[in-house]
């Protein structure tokens, strides 16, 4: 594995500069995994504390799913670990939840019921009525309180996403796990739903885990991004991002600088792979 | 392209007649349209017959139709059709009572699906209704027979439709519901059970195609009452109105049930409605 580089640059007021003496929310030590002879994730490790935005970019196929999945504890690592506050995450905990690519709204529930599901699993201490409060809180502060009662089939692509981040954020987890959120969404839809996250983010103190193909997204949104090479998927970089207020003079500079440093190790994991997919049917 | 948009935005400003209203005729036409196609129809039928096209043993008008109609209400008709109803109704409802849940177990466990899919498959493909005389001799030529007949034609169409439908359910919601805590019920409840509604209606839609079928064949083959048996005895003694009286029944029972049918979808399933609440 190649050693993880670290970029250190002024403090930032963005999302996140976490105090690194607190002990980590979640841990990733050394994790293998693969189904039958096919290694999937290798020697995987990070860990992430409250206020860390954790973004995962990497080519097709790299693992990052998966990796969500192993985080989720809907599997286990074959090697090493995957702890959350010290235990071994297991389905439905509390602890974390998951917004998804194709949101994963259930078609015959309101927007409404949609976001209190969670609810209902999670908290079974809260009476209904205050599920619900709950529940058209969080769509309030996704600007779909007015839209409550609608089926997701009425809603556009971005709309249904938000209905996923309010379920997301109600349960009001330790850990947000989010695959590749904006990837189904058009570009404009894309931004307002990047605002809204790093709000609620901001707001709320998340530890987040965000799989993306996206590196602008990623420089947007975190303060560490692990870059993923595929077939095995291995942290190949490990990049600390410290930028500035976007306001700032050298912001524009300094992205740049980010963005050049991770393009050059993504554009060359992405030839690799494809040179690796190209020879695939002879290996 | 633009020029034109403009042009015409422009020539409907200056317009001074308000927007054009589609007239009555339009606005009601998916009603008398269909209407006016049938009384069409009845009309030239009922002229054609008027001048004597037809021998009467073959072929009715309409107008004798509505004499065999009145015909048979003054007679047998609702005893028939409370037996032939009750057949139907209590078939249908062994048919769906076992059909459901061996569609939902055969669904959800792959061995099981696998071990029974041939023989449903052949079953569902074979005209069950020549087994009609051997029930007969099981149950009798009462309704026994016709209840059995009834269950065993509609039991598949229902089976086959909860397999797909539970084998259909979207993982990425099985998933997203057990990522937020839902255990083995409440999945059941919250994902799998309405994921399949959708395949029910379809599976009780073939279902009544086929229950009508299986009560009127079972009654035509061997009974002493009921529709089936009423449509068989009128055929036989050259009534040709009172018969095709009765066969104009079934199909206006067939339209009503489906139309209940379309009515128990959108209850039970309103999020398929594509207009907003």
């Amino acid at each position: 594995m190649t050693a993880p580089t670290k970029i250190h640059a002024a403090a930032s007021t963005r999302v996140a500069t976490t105090d690194r003496s607190v002990p980590p929310i979640l841990e990733v030590d050394s994790v293998v995994f693969g189904y039958g002879a096919e290694t999937i994730i290798d020697n995987v490790s990070f860990d992430g504390r409250a206020g860390d935005f954790i973004s995962i970019i990497g080519p097709s196929g790299c693992g990052k799913s998966t990796l969500l999945t192993l985080l989720d504890g809907m599997a286990q690592p074959l090697a090493g670990s995957v702890r959350v506050n010290g235990q071994r995450p297991l389905p439905g905990e509390p602890s974390r939840s998951m917004v998804f690519q194709n949101f994963a709204l259930m078609p015959w529930k309101t927007v409404l019921d949609n976001v209190e599901l969670g609810l209902r699993y999670r908290r079974k201490d809260l009476a209904k009525k205050e599920r619900y409060d709950i529940a058209h809180e969080y769509l309030k502060k996704v600007g779909l309180d007015r839209s409550s009662k609608l089926y997701p089939r009425h809603l556009s692509g971005g709309m249904q996403q938000r209905v996923g981040l309010a379920r997301a954020f109600a349960v009001q987890p330790q850990i947000l796990l989010m695959d590749e959120p904006f990837g189904a969404l058009d570009a404009q839809n894309a931004e307002i739903l990047r605002e809204d996250v790093r709000a609620l983010v901001q707001e709320e103190q998340r530890t987040v885990v965000f799989v993306t193909h996206n590196l602008d997204e990623a420089l947007q949104l975190s303060n560490r991004i692990l870059l993923m090479t595929a077939g095995p998927g291995r942290i190949r970089e490990a990049v600390t991002v410290d930028l500035p207020d976007e306001d700032s003079d050298d912001y524009p500079a300094r992205y740049e600088a980010y963005r050049k440093q991770l393009w050059m190790h993504l554009r060359q994991e992405v030839n690799e792979t494809r040179a690796r997919e190209e020879e695939g049917p002879t290996r | 392209m633009t020029t034109t948009a403009a042009n015409r935005s422009d020539r409907s400003q200056k317009d001074p007649t308000p927007a054009r209203q589609p007239s009555t005729w339009r606005r009601y036409e998916r009603y008398w349209l269909p209407i006016g196609t049938v009384v069409i129809i009845l009309v030239v039928w009922e002229i054609l017959g008027r001048m004597g096209l037809w021998n009467p043993l073959f072929f009715s008008s309409p107008s004798e139709i509505w004499g065999g109609f009145t015909s048979l209400t003054e007679g047998p008709l609702w005893s028939d059709l409370r037996v032939s109803g009750i057949e139907f109704a209590i078939g249908m409802a062994i048919a769906l009572g076992l059909g459901v849940p061996i569609g939902l177990l055969l669904g959800s466990n792959r061995r099981l699906n696998h071990a029974f899919d041939p023989i449903i498959n052949a079953l569902y493909s074979t005209p069950i209704l020549v087994l009609t005389p051997l029930l007969v001799i099981w149950f009798g030529l009462g309704m026994g027979s016709k209840i059995a007949n009834v269950a065993i034609l509609a039991i598949f169409p229902v089976i086959i439709n909860m397999i797909e439908g539970v084998r259909t359910v979207d993982p990425v919601l099985l998933r997203a519901a057990r990522s937020f805590g839902a255990s083995g019920l409440s999945i059941y409840k919250d994902v799998t059970f309405p994921s399949v509604i959708p395949f029910f209606i379809t599976g009780v839609r073939l279902a009544i195609g086929k229950g009508m079928i299986a009560v009127v064949v079972g009654e035509y083959i061997a009974a002493t009452e009921g529709i089936g048996y009423r449509i068989r005895a009128d055929a036989e003694v050259f009534n040709t109105s009172r018969y095709l009286a009765a066969v104009m029944i079934m199909v206006v029972i067939s339209v009503v049930m489906m139309g209940l049918l379309k009515v128990v979808e959108k209850k039970l399933a309103p999020w398929r409605d594509t207009t907003i609440a």
